[in-house]
């Protein structure tokens, strides 16, 4: 056992060696990232940096509360919301088709045990293009779009529609995958169309898991409306970003408390419609 | 109920609709339809310079560094800050202290990491520094809370035998809960790398540092071509750490 | 001044489902002094782990007393009674072992409570106490196994490990609930002899519960049958009838 090793063992168990080959391979791997990503946290402490925070962090309180902030900050929310819905319903235009196509639960030929065929190989090409839109980050997409459509909304309701699209798509297609089962196979040997398997086996039992799946993703596109704000794409997360430039902390204290409790609230919103479902 | 919800769905949705005030049509047409196209041909093909693939490669190197440093500094504050809140003195001092502590990791996870980012750009500068403490603090509060609900959940028979016997909690703790849990805080960790690798490649964008600063910089300067190689860098980066992420996870189990 | 004294000790819980009280330990008297070697017997649910329990003072009881050392431990402050709990070990039934600690991580429980934090984070990754650990594993016959992840071996081996735990440990007051499950007749026997020495070498105050009725008389020199959280008799194994056994176990 401890003849294995090529060079002299520094201790007599193996245990120990094994730990120190992993703390060898670690340090070498893990050393040169702290230069790469600059990290010398001394220099939060050096005079300069240390004065100006501590003005922008006194300048959080009190937070700035005057009708007219409070209006723009309401509105602001409210407009979140509006882009992270029809982005979702854009995502689901993209997504549903694509679930259905890539899915192998309806594919006859993966049925019959085809090896290769043509929609097989489409499936394939699809399932990497979803892989893509998903693979960008939403802010990304939005930036790109920022400078197709303008700055405003428009921009974030494309990214969050291709981005969760592509996630949709690849979840839907697992859902629908794992709610199929020996009556679908039957179904399908018996002569059942795909759409009659899809209406009366597949859909009523993964109907749940869909339907708690879109609305948690509803919640998380909520949060990434609010941080595409941050390049123009409309909402509280373009008030954030100017009020950040301006060094304005008693805004910036409002607006991430309208952004807890506007994120607490699709909570709530997200846990009454699965609940429902139940 | 059910009634009630697909009325509020059906109702949000086309609130938001009509909120956008979505030209769809204007979306549609023909003109726009050929400005996409000629904006779309800028990107390709992708700028494949020797110089500038090394900048790539080199941001690319930078955002690893920060997902990798940010989550492993996030796991070690996450497991203390998650033992003082599952340390059990049943004082009502402690306890409230208890409280304290999931406040703070409430306020550290509801806050996404860009915001946290942008915020810290004021003291820390900008650069892969501030993107790093941004995912530090942030991974701490996700973190903090998953494991305090796992060290809550899990069954306390080792933990307890070692404690009753005289063992410290520390002790009791690290061989009896954190022993149990070992597999479960790893996948914790290794799913939120896959997350953070994704929010590192995007912190640039507020001046963090890594791909996402490169990718703004030649975004501003309308260098559409460069911008296609940090994007498609980001993918493959982004597709990587997924992928090595699933492989270790598949090998512990 | 004995080793363990309970006095009226009573331990009630509440059923939450039909919302009955039960007593699990009903008016317990009992004294045990420093070195007796003392087997517990008694059908299933009789009170045998609760018993062993209230003796380390696991948990408080709902009326009654108990002495250690001459002093209530409930009286004393938590960090003193805490400190009290290094001087006495208690063995569960169930072998408490993490899956995927190694035996040596499993083991090291016996010796954790006598470490300081350091050395217990040192441990983890550098096997400071080998040494010790081998030696009582040897004893058990499972000194090769002690790398090995604690989820790979048999019952009767973490069984093994679990008692190493108690004869590594620096306590003067063993309890060990149903030490010899999971174990063959003659390893049984061995692993009894080990235990019975040890505490005598050592000069230690062992008790525990045993089903293996035959050992328990054979080698302890008393006996106590408890029944349905009562306790029926407190002898001398010689004075221990077939009678009075029966008498124990019959429902």
């Amino acid at each position: 056992m401890k003849g294995k090793r090529m060079f002299v063992s520094l201790t007599k168990n193996h245990m120990v060696d094994r730990n120190l080959i992993i703390g060898l391979v670690l340090i070498v791997l893990f050393v040169p990232l702290f230069p790469a990503s600059e990290f010398y946290p001394w220099r939060l402490f050096d005079d300069r940096n240390f004065d100006i925070t501590l003005k922008f962090l006194s300048s959080f309180y009190p937070p700035k509360v005057d009708v007219e902030f409070l209006s723009i900050i309401f509105f602001g929310s409210l407009q979140t919301i509006a882009i992270a819905t029809v982005g979702l319903v854009f995502a689901l235009i993209i997504g549903v088709p694509a679930s259905l196509l890539i899915t192998n639960v309806l594919s006859f030929s993966k049925i019959e045990q085809e090896k290769t065929s043509f929609t097989g190989f489409v499936r394939y090409a699809i399932r990497l293009v979803l892989i893509m839109l998903r693979s960008i980050p939403e802010i990304v997409w939005a930036l790109i779009f920022v400078r197709v459509v303008g700055l405003g909304p428009m921009a974030g309701i494309l990214a969050i529609g291709l981005t969760y699209g592509g996630m949709l798509g690849k979840v839907y297609a697992e859902i629908l995958e794992s709610a199929a089962g020996i009556k679908h196979i039957q179904g399908m040997q018996i002569g059942y169309s795909r759409f009659q398997i899809l209406a009366y086996v597949l859909i009523p039992q993964s109907s749940l898991e869909m339907i708690s799946y879109t609305v948690y993703r509803w919640e998380c596109a909520i949060r990434s409306t609010v941080i595409m704000g941050f390049v123009g794409a409309g909402g509280l997360g373009f008030q954030l970003e100017s009020s950040l430039k301006m060094l304005q902390g008693g805004e910036v204290l409002t607006i991430l408390i309208a952004f807890v409790v506007l994120v607490w609230l699709a909570d709530q919103f997200s846990s009454l419609i699965r609940r429902s479902v139940r | 109920m059910k009634v009630l919800s697909t009325v509020l769905i059906l109702s949000l949705v086309t609130s938001s609709f009509m909120w956008v005030n979505i030209g769809l049509y204007e979306f549609l047409n023909f003109e726009s339809i050929k400005a996409i196209g000629r904006f779309i041909d800028e990107f390709f093909p992708p700028n494949l310079e020797k110089t500038f693939l090394t900048s790539v490669a080199i941001a690319l190197y930078e955002t690893l560094a920060m997902s990798i440093l940010g989550t492993f500094f996030a796991t070690i504050f996450g497991l203390t800050i998650a033992y003082m809140i599952v340390e059990n003195k049943k004082s009502v001092l402690d306890k409230f202290q208890s409280s304290i502590f999931r406040g703070l990791l409430n306020i550290l996870r509801s806050i996404p990491e860009v915001v946290w980012a942008a915020i810290l750009i004021i003291s820390a500068g900008l650069g892969p520094f501030t993107g790093c403490l941004a995912i530090i603090i942030h991974t701490t509060g996700v973190l903090g809370r998953l494991f305090t609900d796992a060290f809550e959940n899990c069954t306390p028979i080792s933990s307890r035998t070692l404690r009753v016997n005289g063992c410290s909690f520390f002790q009791g703790f690290i061989y009896g809960k954190f022993f149990q849990l070992t597999p479960q805080i790893i996948s914790y960790v290794l799913y939120r790398w896959e997350n953070n690798i994704r929010v590192a490649s995007i912190l640039g964008i507020v001046g963090a540092g890594g791909l996402g600063q490169l990718l703004t910089f030649n975004l501003g300067l309308f260098l559409m071509d460069k911008a296609a190689t940090v994007i498609i860098a980001t993918m493959i980066l982004i597709v990587i750490v997924d992928g090595l992420s699933s492989t270790i996870r598949r090998s512990l189990n | 001044m004995c080793h363990i004294e309970l006095s009226n000790y009573v331990k009630k819980v509440r059923d939450s489902f039909t919302k009955n009280s039960k007593f699990i330990l009903n008016q317990i008297n009992l004294k045990i002094n420093y070195g007796d070697k003392v087997a517990i017997v008694g059908p299933s649910g009789a009170g045998k782990t609760t018993l062993l329990k209230a003796m380390v003072f696991s948990d408080p009881p709902s009326t009654g007393k108990i002495l250690v050392n001459g002093k209530n431990p409930w009286a004393m402050s938590r960090s003193k009674r805490h400190g009290l709990r290094k001087q006495f070990f208690f063995v569960p039934q169930e072998n408490p072992f993490p899956n995927r600690q190694s035996v040596y991580h499993a083991a090291l429980g016996g010796l954790l409570p006598s470490m300081n934090a350091l050395d217990s984070f040192i441990n983890l990754f550098y096997p400071r106490h080998l040494n010790d650990i081998s030696n009582v594993l040897s004893k058990f016959y499972i000194e090769d196994r002690v790398f090995e992840r604690v989820d790979k071996l048999s019952g009767g081996e973490k069984r093994r490990i679990s008692l190493s735990r108690a004869i590594l440990s620096k306590a003067s007051f063993w309890a060990l609930d149903e030490p010899l499950s999971g174990l063959d007749t003659g390893l049984a026997r061995d692993v009894m002899n080990i235990l019975l020495q040890t505490s005598t070498d050592r000069s230690l105050t062992f008790v525990c519960s045993l089903h293996q009725v035959d050992i328990a008389l054979g080698y302890f020199s008393r006996i106590i049958g408890i029944k349905e959280a009562s306790i029926v008799f407190d002898l001398a194994p010689e004075q221990v009838t077939d009678e009075t056994m029966r008498k124990v176990y019959e429902r």
